[in-house]
């Protein structure tokens, strides 16, 4: 009887540990399958965006590149990379890992898509690119560069300029302080700042003249000789506006009667080129447009602005959340591109010796926006206001500090972010615009 | 023979009794056991549950379908405080759609108070509910035990933004994440404060997140 009691104790015993067992080994499993799964999860993702990064990295070298690759062996899982072009110039990276672990619980394959799309990044892009950066320049407090900003060079910055685009430079960075009275070195860079990053200074000028033949306009004098053009826009109160044109040989004083052509008729796909010689430029522009000018020797390749500048209707107009502030306004159509393969200057007139405004995105090849004849004995000319932005081979002198020639403000036009004027210079390399993962 | 037996007896009522007594206390002991187990796997699947949202989320900053809708990334995050963030993205369509509409949404992560009415009736004094809302739409909330979801932004010298602008670009580069769960009830003794975080406290802390919509371009 005892016997029995016991034995029936000892199982009872049993059972009740072998719940407990049960019931603890569960909850232990079950931690480390939760564990597990994020690992695998997490592991999975970096497969994943690793092949992205992989095929990115060859894109970057070879632009040219489209291809893919199959079940790559990477990180106890594999990749499959496909990179493709579409739209033309666009690219589109897909990249999916593969990984045995544990997914929902269960031992098991599971997939993880990465998508990147890249675009041919156009210099338009940038509210300032600068291919050197001068010696002993410096960017200082109270500096504000709007816009993305890029230099080939070496970035020096004295105290905390403020740049509210993103900023990259090959040559690094240089951030000094407490001299002068600038304060310590703190520059603020809201969008970030990556270095370092190449984006050679390049112009196609035969992809612009090919666009100004096929569907555009370009001039060149039948002997081969420089000419120069000049072009006033004006706005007839129609959707396309007109041009007044007229040209003359480089050198000589007298301009052709001037001709004035409706501007889808003359450059339906909006390029105006002059071959070699000089642009003389002015006026209300009505529509997208490209104008600029190439060069042959250092006497021509100029882009002369002779008065305002302007846009049929401004880009920007007053925040209504943010009174004092200003937002781009999507309504406006207008959007100019000036390309000067020597460099862009002001005319010393009486036009532009109050301010003057400038509408358009300045594209300086060998050079930078200067202003004629500009020394510290010149009255001062008010302000110069670039709204759109400047793309320099080197930053020229546009004003002094004791007041001669201009006081420079420089607003990034938005709209260029995603939209340029037509065959507007490209860096020639691409950029990633979308990244899902 | 009677006086035999009575000591049988007594003997054996105390024997019975003092394994029944064990029986008692090992049943104690295996109850408390698996209830903190429990309640420790209750937190730490509560735990994974926030990060992988929050991960899935969060790498999406930035991103578009229909990628010109957001042309600068730096303006992508456009509020930013210690204990909330709300960010342009483009939310997935459906479980099995990850990829977004092409339209921009606004999501916005935030944690209430540990006083709301919504929370006073747990027995953890801490816990607080995370909320997330796309748009304009009902904020989904979840009671997953939080009693901490912290926020720090770095510049892109990786220094903390000690004073945030007050209108985007905000100058977030990365991000770091501190998530403290705690059990909404827990085993134990209540008047005792620190019944909830000496063992059944998971904390997460993601030290730089980046997502590559901000980065880009």
């Amino acid at each position: 009887m005892g016997g029995k009691a016991i034995l029936l104790v000892v199982i009872a015993f049993s059972l009740m540990f072998s719940i407990v067992n049960y019931n603890s080994s569960n909850t232990t499993t079950r931690a480390v399958e939760n564990l597990s799964e994020y690992y695998s999860k997490t592991n999975l993702q970096n497969i994943a965006a690793s092949g992205a990064n992989m095929a990115a990295n060859i894109i970057f070298k070879d632009p040219t590149w489209t291809g893919s690759f199959e079940k790559l062996p990477f990180q106890g899982g594999f990749i499959d990379i496909n990179v493709t072009k579409f739209a033309v110039d666009k690219i589109k990276i897909t990249s999916t890992g593969y990984l045995t672990g544990i997914f929902d619980s269960e031992i098991g394959e599971d997939t993880s898509l990465v998508k990147i799309i890249l675009e041919p990044s156009s210099f338009s892009k940038f509210g300032y690119y600068t291919n050197k950066w001068p010696t002993g320049g410096y960017l200082v407090t109270g500096d504000t560069i709007d816009g993305p900003f890029h230099t080939q060079g070496k970035l020096l910055t004295l105290g905390s300029p403020v740049f509210t685009g993103k900023v990259t430079t090959k040559g690094g960075l240089s951030a000094e302080g407490n001299k002068w009275g600038y304060g310590a070195a703190d520059p603020e860079f809201l969008a970030g700042y990556e270095s370092p990053v190449d984006v050679p200074f390049t112009l196609n000028i035969t992809k612009i003249k090919d666009a100004g033949n096929y569907d555009g306009k370009v001039f060149q004098d039948a002997s081969g000789n420089a000419l120069d053009v000049k072009l006033v826009f004006s706005d007839d109160g129609s959707d396309i506006g007109v041009v007044q044109y007229s040209t003359k040989l480089t050198g000589t004083t007298t301009w052709s009667t001037p001709v004035t052509a409706k501007l889808d008729t003359l450059a339906p796909n909006g390029v105006i080129w002059n071959s070699k010689g000089n642009l003389y430029l002015s006026g209300t522009v009505n529509g997208k447009y490209t104008v600029g000018t190439g060069k042959s020797g250092s006497t021509n390749g100029y882009v002369y602005l002779e008065d305002d500048i302007v846009y049929r209707e401004s880009p920007l107009i007053p925040d209504p959340s943010n009174p004092g502030y200003t937002i781009t306004n999507h309504d406006c159509k207008d959007m100019l591109g000036v390309v000067a393969e020597k460099q862009v200057v002001v005319k010393d007139n009486t036009a532009n010796r109050s301010n003057i405004n400038i509408h358009a995105s300045l594209f300086n090849y060998d050079g930078g926006i200067t202003v004629e004849g500009i020394s510290p004995s010149k009255p001062n000319m008010g302000t110069m206001k670039i709204l759109g932005g400047l793309i320099e081979n080197e930053a020229q002198t546009t004003g002094y500090t004791n007041g001669a020639g201009y006081r420079q403000v420089i607003k990034f036009d938005k709209r260029f972010e995603t939209t340029t004027p037509p065959y507007f210079p490209a860096t020639e390399t691409y950029e990633i615009v979308s990244w899902f993962e | 023979m009677g006086f035999s037996t009575l000591i049988d007896i007594l003997g054996s009522t105390l024997v019975g009794g003092l394994i029944l007594l064990i029986l008692f206390r090992m049943n104690d002991s295996s109850v408390e056991n698996h209830y903190l187990n429990s309640g420790e796997m209750i937190v730490q699947s509560n735990l994974l549950s926030v990060i992988e949202l929050l991960e899935h989320d969060f790498r999406k900053i930035g991103y578009c379908e229909d990628y010109d809708k957001i042309p600068n990334p730096a303006i992508a995050i456009i509020e930013a405080t210690d204990t909330s963030i709300a960010f342009q993205t483009d939310v997935a369509q459906s479980e099995a759609v990850q990829t977004g509409d092409g339209e921009v949404d606004i999501l916005k992560y935030w944690v209430g108070s540990p006083i709301d009415s919504d929370v006073m009736g747990t027995p953890n004094p801490k816990d607080r509910i995370l909320f997330r809302q796309v748009n304009s739409e009902t904020p989904l909330a979840a009671n997953l035990g939080i009693t901490q979801f912290s926020l720090k932004y770095f510049d892109d010298d990786g220094e903390e933004i000690a004073t945030m602008p007050s209108a985007p670009p905000l100058g977030i580069i990365t991000l770091q994440i501190d998530v403290t769960v705690e059990n909404t009830a827990s085993y134990g003794d209540a008047a005792n404060d620190d019944v909830y975080s000496k063992d059944k406290s998971a904390f997460w802390r993601q030290i730089r997140l980046s997502a590559p919509g901000l980065s880009i371009r």
